[in-house]
């Protein structure tokens, strides 16, 4: 039965180039588009971190006086730390990992001959950054936390500069010279770009796009006078030489939390925390925040809100190219409304009416899928030509292709709904007469 | 011109009739929400910014030898204002609505509350011209304000 029907959907398919192909045109069109912005949507929004997330906190104190408050309207708890805060939180150990971080644009000079120096993005952390966000590692390993205590000038560097500089050789053991200093490298990263960049939210650089090039011990750093590219200061004046004790706020503080009794725990730690330092003279708020990775992502809104609006009106266009399919499909039915009578009358029940026409409908929805795949991937080769972060990452996997599918066959057989129905309740009395 | 009979008509095929209404109020939402979007992008990139936008060019220079930073500027300087159709050149920390403000904030009093958020340019000398700042009280630093690096 369902090869004849394919077989009737094909010839009055045919019969009707025009309409059909208006039909798949627009059901194609409204595709394209919702699947181009739902998969950079999906791309920017997804987990960048799915086998840890669920165990990576960001704890957040507040050490602004009370007369000039970090956010005026007092909603809003400081997104960085000061160091000796993260330091005192990372001697406490209440949770299983943690490290301090923050971010700086650096001078790399290549090996002599190489090539001239360069601007990259590097990380200030402490020993339990890698182990803690799973970086993989292709050579060599992270430092130690008597690295950290000892100022130790390491390196881990990134598989890309690994290339760039060394040729992907195991260059562990060799130096490299970041700003003034030479230091030694004692790991080599595989490629890790964990998209986005969560670690790195409110410390500078970009949220995605290639991973950072280079990770040096916080300590070692600084007695390097390497600086962090975000810090804002809560008193008098900063003095940059002495970071460590002025009252600023410039780390990123991050902690594994295994389960749920450990981080209400770590809460409970950090409001005893905050209020020691007002009792001790040093805070006069004990305002504290522990936020879960995911929620951390979503409060400081790093999907620009602009993917959403595109994502929300592509999904209105597909909304009226499904109205749009609805009436030419409606159109075609009604035309054949004495080919309905016939067939009625020669025994076939209403349901056989509403499967033949449900199969119409998703015919054009295959033709359409394929259609629509054309034009999201057009779609998106125009979004890697946009001057944004993602923009090199805007790609079409297997999960959103299959996805496109399934999208595909839905609106169709939506659309094919009313036509069905209305050609199904068609009286095969009068048409007949009509012959 | 008769409307009862185009009313009749489409009171009889009411399906279709709904169905265009349907489209024709999605298509008029989605575009009205779109021309929104795109006049308030279009406003945002009309703020006035204070300084003359269509007669700069920015030059960022990174990555210089600090011990050298202070012949090289007025070198550096000196040569761009060589080129033929500059009018005046300065250095400057940052541009106005860039992205990496210095923010600070501003009092009256050495003791105020802080009511004003407010971003700081460091401006060389001829800053003034080469932004085209325009005055509107007091007056701009004079030579015997600024000092030299030694």
């Amino acid at each position: 039965m369902f090869g004849y029907y394919l077989d009737l959907a094909l010839r009055s398919l045919k019969r009707n180039k025009v309409l059909t192909t208006l039909m798949v045109l627009a059901l194609a069109l409204g595709i394209g588009a919702t699947i181009t912005t739902l998969a950079v949507l999906r791309l920017l929004s997804g987990d960048p971190i799915p086998q840890k997330s669920a165990q990576l906190f960001y704890p957040q104190l507040d050490p602004y006086p009370a007369n000039q408050p970090f956010s005026r309207s007092g909603k809003r708890v400081p997104y960085l730390m000061s160091y000796i805060d993260a330091m005192n939180l990372i001697h406490a150990r209440k949770a299983e990992r943690q490290a301090a971080m923050a971010m700086s644009q650096v001078k790399l000079t290549p090996p002599s001959g190489v090539g001239k120096p360069f601007y990259a993005q590097g990380v200030l952390t402490t020993t339990d950054f890698f182990p803690m966000f799973d970086a993989p590692f292709q050579y060599g390993s992270g430092w130690t936390a008597a690295d950290d205590e000892g100022r130790a000038q390491v390196a881990v560097i990134a598989g890309s500069l690994n290339d760039k500089l060394f040729g992907g050789a195991n260059s562990v053991g060799r130096m490299i010279r970041i700003e003034d200093h030479d230091f030694r490298i004692i790991g080599v990263l595989r490629t890790w770009a964990p998209q986005p960049r969560f670690y790195a939210v409110h410390l500078g650089g970009h949220s995605y796009g290639e991973g950072d090039a280079v990770f040096v011990p916080l300590q070692g750093a600084r007695a390097d006078d390497l600086m962090p590219s975000t810090m804002m200061g809560y008193g008098k004046s900063i003095d940059v030489e002495h970071l460590e004790t002025a009252p600023a706020i410039w780390l990123g503080l991050w902690v594994q939390l295994p389960n749920a009794a450990d981080v209400a725990a770590y809460k409970m730690f950090l409001g005893n925390y905050a209020k020691e330092q007002v009792a001790l003279g040093r805070y006069q708020r004990t305002d504290t925040a522990l936020s879960g990775l995911m929620e951390w992502m979503r409060s400081e809104h790093v999907v620009p809100d602009d993917v959403r609006l595109q994502a929300g009106l592509a999904f209105g266009f597909l909304l009226i190219c499904v109205v749009n399919t609805v009436g030419l499909l409606l159109a075609k039915c009604l035309r054949r409304s004495r080919e309905i009578g016939v067939r009625r009358a020669l025994g076939a029940s209403r349901g056989a009416i509403f499967t033949q026409f449900m199969i119409e409908a998703a015919i054009v929805g295959v033709a359409g899928g394929v259609l629509g795949l054309v034009f999201a991937e057009l779609g998106l080769w125009g979004i890697r030509h946009q001057p944004a972060q993602y923009a090199s990452l805007a790609h079409l996997d297997l999960s959103m292709f299959l996805f496109t599918f399934v999208v595909e066959l839905l609106a169709s057989l939506v659309a094919g709904l009313l036509p069905a129905w209305r050609a199904c309740v068609v009286a095969p009395a009068p048409q007949l007469k009509a012959v | 011109m008769e409307i009862r009979p185009i009313l009749a008509s489409l009171r009889r095929h009411r399906i279709p009739a709904a169905l265009i209404v349907l489209e024709i109020a999605l298509a008029c939402a989605v575009l009205c929400n779109a021309v929104f979007m795109i006049g308030q992008r279009m406003a945002d990139i009309h703020w006035p910014n204070a300084i003359d936008e269509q007669g700069i060019s920015v030059i960022t220079v990174n990555g210089t030898d600090p011990a050298l930073a202070a012949s090289d500027i007025p070198r550096n300087l000196a040569a761009l204002r060589g080129i033929a159709g500059v009018t005046a050149a300065a250095a400057a920390t940052s541009m106005p609505l860039d992205q990496n403000p210095a923010l600070t904030g501003f009092t009256t009093t050495p003791d105020g509350k802080t009511t004003v958020n407010t971003s700081v340019y460091f401006l060389g000398s001829g800053g003034e011209q080469a932004l085209g700042l325009h005055l509107l009280q007091g007056r701009f630093s004079t030579p015997t304000n600024t000092r030299t690096a030694a």
